[in-house]
């Protein structure tokens, strides 16, 4: 009865009442206000995200938390605005020593944060962790190295065991971590506090809420101009669009095209950036319908990108006529344009079934696209059946060869080098393998042992031809547009194509 | 303890056992449905042989019975695993967590209590009137008004329009206003509408008219002798109201980007981590077969009869 007594009419009010004041009590031990929107010049920027950052350990981290750790880490060799390697960074030159070797010289001096040395060492120890890993994000890429040595304090040698000329490429999304530190706390540890030779270092996280990172004093580099940035995430869209107009946020990235569009037309400046991320339609030519060389052709001369891109992205992303053509602004010399009137004549009346596989609620606009690529089909005389699958059972259908007909999905590549697209869609034992071709395997080999991209650039060309015009095992759709929005009076935000963000010379 | 007390007992802790088996199968079930966690973790571009010996690290090439046996034995050892993504335990993000979410229920249900008795008790004494149908207008607007929608048409006008609050996030006593306002109005409905059914039940009985033929005042005859025994009910509807919200916070969580538990569920299911999905799961499976107990205990201390 005592407990009655207590719940009694009004009490029970005051209880809830009480509660409430709780709640808000609480809420206020949770940290500052972070609406400090009055802040002007050098003071920390604040960047909104679409996630929360997945591990901050760039060895088995996915890339969409680039953004977060590239603020601390460095990649060993920087990239210049035409996405190509630049002796800007942490190495400083390169030389092919004979066809399977190559020297690298590090930056001397160069320490990360806790005082460890960045030295040769360090950085082959970031490529062995890269390429052994289990969990490696990259670890294919590197599947040809056969030894990393570190012979004096500078000098790294890499040895591969076929020739491979885009290796100083690949070392551009590889990120330095620091022997010792790393050895010692684990991914885990080290993704709770990151180290890194970088221009900010790690100031602190609120758990689930934001990750804070400082200007690092010491930096070897030209020092940023802020005094930090804070990391903050909204799943929602319409939460980022509303966070950038309310100015709680300096910076909103990641804005799909319908509040890209809002957020323009309330006078929010909206930064529109072409990115490297291609959506391609692969057509399985191992399997009916699409083993009939005349059935993917008509395919590929059914399929309008541009109409795609028009209709449905409303300028929102690029019509992209090529497979290997990696760089932003860059297109093939042959390519295919959509011709109706011949894909319907190649039918000759028949109505071939075709399967529609798509990641469904993957990508921007994805089920529209997967619609208007169907209505195509249509068009053209196919009969077209729908299958979205969520992202996990896609890839592991796709890896099993069990996508017949026409699946479309994204290649997003980590560095801009054609044989990312190579490996992993055209060569035979590729993770789509859906052209297997002993012509393009040969053609593959052959461009890796070039001496530079210059000189393999001929060979993409040809095998770009071979795939998307000859065979028509692929139907490249668009690139992606990336949008970010900025606060009044924020300037210096500088986002690359491969997910990269230069937060050094931002001020608001 | 009588021995038929202690039978009804048994059996009702039996049966809230069962409850948190059948949540917790269903969760790893359900895990295992959701495609390949590999892809997500190492990209679409991984090799086959990598993704193997990922999945083999992960113990996901086990048959599908041990690694439920492994998972059962993690949950009632309070090991819930690590998440695929974050690589953490997902019992210390839990209880990071699990403070946000407490203060957003917290609020919301303090709010909703503070407006939904008030509300019932109103219409109930005013059974009939304009008061009455205004009660009950605003109420069932309450149950019928979705909460995303809602949320967003707040922030649109608080936060965008208006400038008086923030549109989303957390840090301030500023920033739990306008979730806890959303969060507060399905519940507060929801108790509005079983306050005015059970005070009019209670305004209906013998005693009542009893007390004000003995000349207690209206207010005393309304809070001490009908709302005491309307209370029951309301009671036991705050109790698993609490639990629905608990468990249930992801759209206003995700509306306002709140870094409580439903956010962190949706980023789980979003990057198919299983693990932390299950672990969430779990926990909510836990939280809601406590409340039940808790409602049962309560009842048995108020009630007699269910004794």
């Amino acid at each position: 009865m005592m407990i009655m007594k207590s719940l009694r009419s009004r009490r029970f009010l005051a209880l809830a009442a009480a509660l409430t004041v709780v709640g808000a009590g609480l809420t206020g031990c949770g940290g500052s206000d972070s609406d400090d929107s009055g802040a002007s010049g050098t003071a920390p920027i604040r960047a909104l995200l679409a996630a929360q950052p997945a591990t901050l350990d760039p060895i088995v981290g996915a890339r969409s938390a680039q953004i977060v750790w590239a603020t601390m880490l460095e990649p060993l060799i920087n990239t210049g605005s035409d996405l190509a390697p630049t002796n800007t960074g942490l190495v400083t030159s390169w030389t092919r020593t004979d066809a399977t070797t190559w020297t690298f010289k590090v930056r001397p001096d160069v320490s990360f944060s806790n005082g460890e040395k960045a030295d040769a060492a360090a950085v082959a120890n970031t490529i062995t962790l890269t390429r052994d890993s289990a969990a490696s994000q990259l670890k294919s890429y590197f599947g040809n190295v056969t030894a990393i040595e570190a012979p004096d304090a500078t000098t790294v040698v890499v040895k591969t065991k076929t020739p491979q000329y885009d290796i100083p490429d690949l070392l551009t999304t590889v990120y330095l971590v620091p022997p010792k530190y790393y050895q010692e706390k684990g991914s885990e540890g080290f993704a709770a506090a990151p180290v890194g030779t970088g221009p900010y270092v790690w100031s602190g996280a609120n758990a689930g809420r934001d990750i804070s990172v400082k200007r690092n004093p010491d930096y070897w580099g030209t020092k940023a101009t802020n005094e930090g940035v804070t990391f903050t995430w909204a799943n929602e869209a319409a939460q980022r669009l509303a966070l950038i107009q309310s100015k709680s946020v300096d910076v909103s990235f990641d804005l799909p095209p319908a509040q890209a569009s809002a957020a323009k037309s309330a006078g929010v400046e909206v930064v529109s950036t072409e990115t490297a991320m291609k959506i391609i339609a692969f057509l399985d030519s191992t399997k009916a319908p699409f083993d009939d060389p005349k059935l993917r052709e008509a395919a590929a001369l059914a399929i309008d990108r541009d109409a795609i891109v028009k209709g449905i992205f409303d300028g929102q992303a690029v019509a992209d006529a090529g497979l290997l053509n990696v760089k932003p602004g860059q297109q093939p010399t042959q390519s295919v344009t959509a011709d109706a009137a011949k894909a319907k004549e190649l039918l000759g009346g028949a109505t071939p079934t075709v399967q529609i596989t798509y990641p469904a609620a993957q990508y921007t606009n994805i089920e529209e696209v997967s619609q208007a690529v169907g209505g195509s089909l249509e068009k053209a005389g196919f009969k077209v059946s729908y299958v979205p699958l969520d992202y996990g059972t896609l890839v592991k259908r796709i890896v099993g060869r069990q996508v017949p007909g026409l699946s479309i999905f994204a290649g997003v590549p980590n560095v801009a080098v054609p044989d990312y697209f190579v490996s992993g869609f055209m060569k035979t034992k590729s993770i789509t393998g859906n052209c297997p071709d002993p012509q393009i395997d040969t053609l593959a080999q052959q461009a890796l042992e070039q001496n530079d991209a210059q000189q393999a650039a001929p060979l993409y060309e040809q095998l770009n031809t071979i795939g998307v015009v000859q065979k028509h095992c692929y139907v490249p759709l668009y690139r992606q547009v990336f949008n970010y929005a900025t606060g009044p009076g924020v300037s210096g935000v500088v986002f690359g194509p491969l997910n990269t963000v230069d937060f050094t010379k931002a001020t608001r | 303890m009588k021995a038929s007390t202690v039978r009804r007992v048994g059996g009702r802790l039996a049966s809230l056992f069962a409850s948190l088996l059948i949540a917790l199968s269903l969760a790893f079930l359900l895990g295992r449905l959701s495609g390949d966690p590999t892809a997500t973790i190492l990209g679409p571009m991984a090799p086959p042989e990598q993704r193997e010996a990922l999945r083999h690290e992960l113990g996901l090439d086990l048959p599908v019975v041990v690694q439920y046996l492994d998972y059962l034995k993690g949950v009632f050892t309070g090991d819930l695993g690590q998440s695929l993504q974050f690589y953490q335990s997902n019992t210390s993000m839990i209880a990071d967590r699990l403070p946000f979410t407490l203060q957003l229920v917290g609020a919301g249900m303090a709010l909703a209590l503070l407006v939904g008795i008030p509300l019932g008790v109103l219409a109930a004494t005013r059974e009939g009137t304009w008061w009455d149908r205004g009660a009950s207008t605003l109420a069932l607007l309450g149950q019928s008004v979705p909460v995303f929608w809602f949320g967003m048409m707040l922030v649109v006008l608080f936060a965008v329009k208006l400038g008086w609050l923030p549109a989303g996030q957390s840090g301030s006593p500023k920033h739990l206003i306008l979730p806890a306002l959303t969060m507060s109005v399905y519940p507060m409905a929801h108790i509005a509408r079983l306050t005015r059914a059970s005070m009019s039940d209670a305004l209906a009985e013998p005693y009542i008219d009893s007390a004000r033929a003995r000349g207690i005042s209206t207010r005393r005859v309304v809070w001490r002798h009908a709302f005491t025994n309307a209370m029951m009910p309301i009671l036991t509807i705050v109790v698993l109201q609490t639990g629905i919200l608990l468990s249930g916070a992801v759209a206003v969580e995700y509306v306002y980007s709140w870094p409580g538990l439903g956010q962190l569920a949706l980023q789980a299911i979003q990057f198919r981590d299983f693990p932390l999905v299950q672990a969430i799961v779990v926990f909510g499976a836990l939280v809601f077969v406590l409340l039940n107990l808790l409602v049962d205990v309560l009842h048995s201390i108020v009630d007699p009869r269910v004794r």
